[in-house]
């Protein structure tokens, strides 16, 4: 049974958003309705990434937004001061965030729990004072990218594409992952540190590889974010707002799952672009996107995946695992 | 020659001293029971063997390897596995998942590789029948009763083909047929080369299967040898009653 009408339907949806783009001439909305799918599409690339530490191991970063910055600004300045394009360095930013996830959780990972949670905070915290001061990325005041020579509609394609990559590409792993022996021990760990670690599980180095690889996509979504922004500041990537979505979004939509962080990051992303168009002012955006977390959460402890697959209720659309 | 070898182990919790200068030794081949009353500091010296805790001082050999103060996951791969007094199951898990979990893969590239092998689950399944729930395979594990939690753990030490198995209480909660069950699969076992070190408050069954008896009191061995010997020990009884 190699063609399931599971992959079938994914198939098409994956045609679809690759046709978007091509839609220019029929679409008043254009530039706007691709500027939603491209943060769509970042977020479901860094959740799902994030996933891997935060879902599968169970260790809940609030940090990520660090290797956000860390992408977006490397990138930047490769650009800015070496001309090298976003597109292609994003790849090399997602690989030395591995690097600094490696270094990062060999420290933050001998702590769990709400140890881990803070030191993970106190990370985003040091991070944020340093790039804030650090003059060769202009500090405070930010940095400006060279703006792309591509005409709008062009340049948001390309966007629109770099992050579609990254969105796929984030999800493959997380679903290679979840099926690997690797996935397999990382829920171990996950549920019984100790049980996995008598099991004969390196939990020490299977978190801290969980960690690393979390901080990929993360990274290499940042280096396309920042290409898009074309001006560059701490709060753009380093806000708490930005590391509570880290959370917030698998949380809905199922931690630990594939499809959880994807469905997470489309309704989050989609109900905060709704209550923007209709209400315009950012506080009740806030409450909009609380007002769905809670409600959701009041029905789906265990986020909308996790709570449906509890009750085989869940739709194979939405079995990726 | 003894397999296992523990050498003056003392554990303090805080101002409590749980082992004080524990020493014994357990005979390759065999199938060795420590007993003692209640709080006599028998699972701590299972976690300090198992690498759970590390004890204040003293020594854990297996064979020529020094255990004392390795990871667990280390000990583990040196042929040491352990189960829990009290039924530790992973329980978001199937019973499958549950097996081979215990039996993980090392080194890279094998890590990668799918979670669950078409011979694990093969093995996985033989064990889950040697100990009479294979028809729970694909069952979460925590939708089990105790007493299947209790076979399911010990079914899943046996995966990686261990040389030393640490059970601790393996009847609690586990019903009089399936413990003659059991009891049979630990003699199986032990015929093929498996050896034992066995906490258990069954002294029927303690008598029946040991070869040696090592009885603990106050974090310290009281005494040790033959089943036959330690049973008329007038200060093992003593022990038990409280009164040393
Ligand atoms: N983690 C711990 N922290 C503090 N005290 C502990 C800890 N673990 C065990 N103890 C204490 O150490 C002593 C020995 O406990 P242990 O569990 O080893 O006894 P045991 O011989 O296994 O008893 P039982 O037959 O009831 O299982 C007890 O007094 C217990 O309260
Ligand atoms: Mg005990």
């Amino acid at each position: 049974m190699g063609r399931t009408p599971r992959g079938l339907v994914l198939g098409a949806l994956l045609l679809a958003l690759l046709a978007t783009p091509l839609s220019a001439p029929f679409l008043d909305s254009y530039n706007y309705v691709l500027q939603v799918m491209i943060v769509m599409f970042m977020w479901i690339a860094m959740t799902s990434s994030w996933n891997i530490i935060g879902g599968f191991a169970g260790y809940t970063s609030l940090g990520h937004g660090v290797f956000f910055a860390l992408g977006g600004y490397l990138s930047g300045s490769l650009f800015v001061y070496l001309g090298l394009s976003p597109f292609l360095t994003a790849p090399l930013a997602g690989l030395v965030a591995v690097g600094v996830g490696l270094l990062v959780g060999l420290i933050t990972l001998r702590t769990r729990g709400p140890s881990f949670i803070i030191s993970t905070i106190a990370l985003l915290l040091m991070t944020n004072l340093l790039i804030n001061n650090w003059q060769f990325v202009g500090g405070a005041n930010g940095m400006s990218l060279p703006l792309p020579t591509l005409p709008l509609a062009a340049a948001k394609a390309s966007f629109y594409y770099a992050m579609l990559v990254a969105a796929v590409g984030s999800v493959y792993l997380a679903y290679r992952v979840k099926r690997s022996k690797f996935g397999l021990g990382l829920r171990a760990v996950a549920e019984d540190e100790t049980k996995a670690e008598v099991a004969g599980i390196n939990t020490r180095m299977y978190k801290i590889a969980a960690f690393a690889l979390s901080a990929f996509f993360v990274a290499v979504a940042g280096a396309v974010w920042a290409y898009s922004l074309a001006y560059l500041r701490p709060v753009t990537f380093l806000s708490i707002a930005i590391a509570a979505d880290f959370v917030l979004m698998p949380i809905l939509g199922g931690r630990g799952t594939v499809a959880g962080p994807v469905l997470g990051s489309v309704l989050i992303v989609g109900v905060n672009e709704l209550s923007v168009a209709y209400f315009g002012g950012t506080a009740l955006n806030l409450v909009a996107t609380g007002a769905l977390l809670l409600v959701v959460l009041l029905f789906f402890p265990q986020g909308i995946v996790g709570t449906l697959r509890q009750h085989r209720r869940l739709p194979r659309i939405l079995d990726w695992d | 020659m003894p397999l296992l070898e523990v050498r003056d182990l003392i554990k303090d919790f805080g101002g409590l001293r749980a082992v004080d200068g524990c020493s014994f030794s357990v005979e390759s081949g065999s199938i060795t029971s420590l007993i003692g009353p209640n709080g006599a500091g028998k699972t701590t010296v299972f976690n300090i063997i198992s690498g759970t805790i590390k004890p204040t001082s003293g020594r854990v050999l297996l064979g020529d390897a020094d255990l004392t103060g390795q990871a667990p996951h280390a000990i583990t791969r040196h042929g040491v596995g352990r189960t829990f007094q009290i039924a530790r199951e992973l329980g978001d898990m199937t019973v499958v998942e549950n097996m081979v979990v215990a039996a993980p893969a090392r080194g890279l590239l094998s890590v990668l590789r799918r979670d669950i092998l078409a011979r694990e689950r093969s093995r996985a399944m033989e064990l889950l029948d040697f100990v009479g729930i294979a028809h729970l395979a694909d069952e979460q594990a925590k939708n089990l009763s105790y007493g299947q939690k209790k076979l399911l753990e010990f079914a899943a030490v046996l995966m990686p083909a261990p040389r030393l198995v640490l059970l601790d209480e393996p009847s609690g909660g586990v019903n009089p047929a399936l413990l003659e069950h059991i009891s049979a699969r630990i003699e199986d076992l032990n015929r093929s080369g498996v050896t034992f070190l066995i906490v258990e408050h069954n002294m029927e069954l303690v008598m029946r299967l040991s070869h040696t008896v090592v009885v603990m009191a106050h974090g310290d061995v009281l005494t040790h040898g033959p089943p036959d010997a330690v049973q008329v020990d007038d200060a093992v009884l003593d022990a038990y009653l409280g009164v040393a």
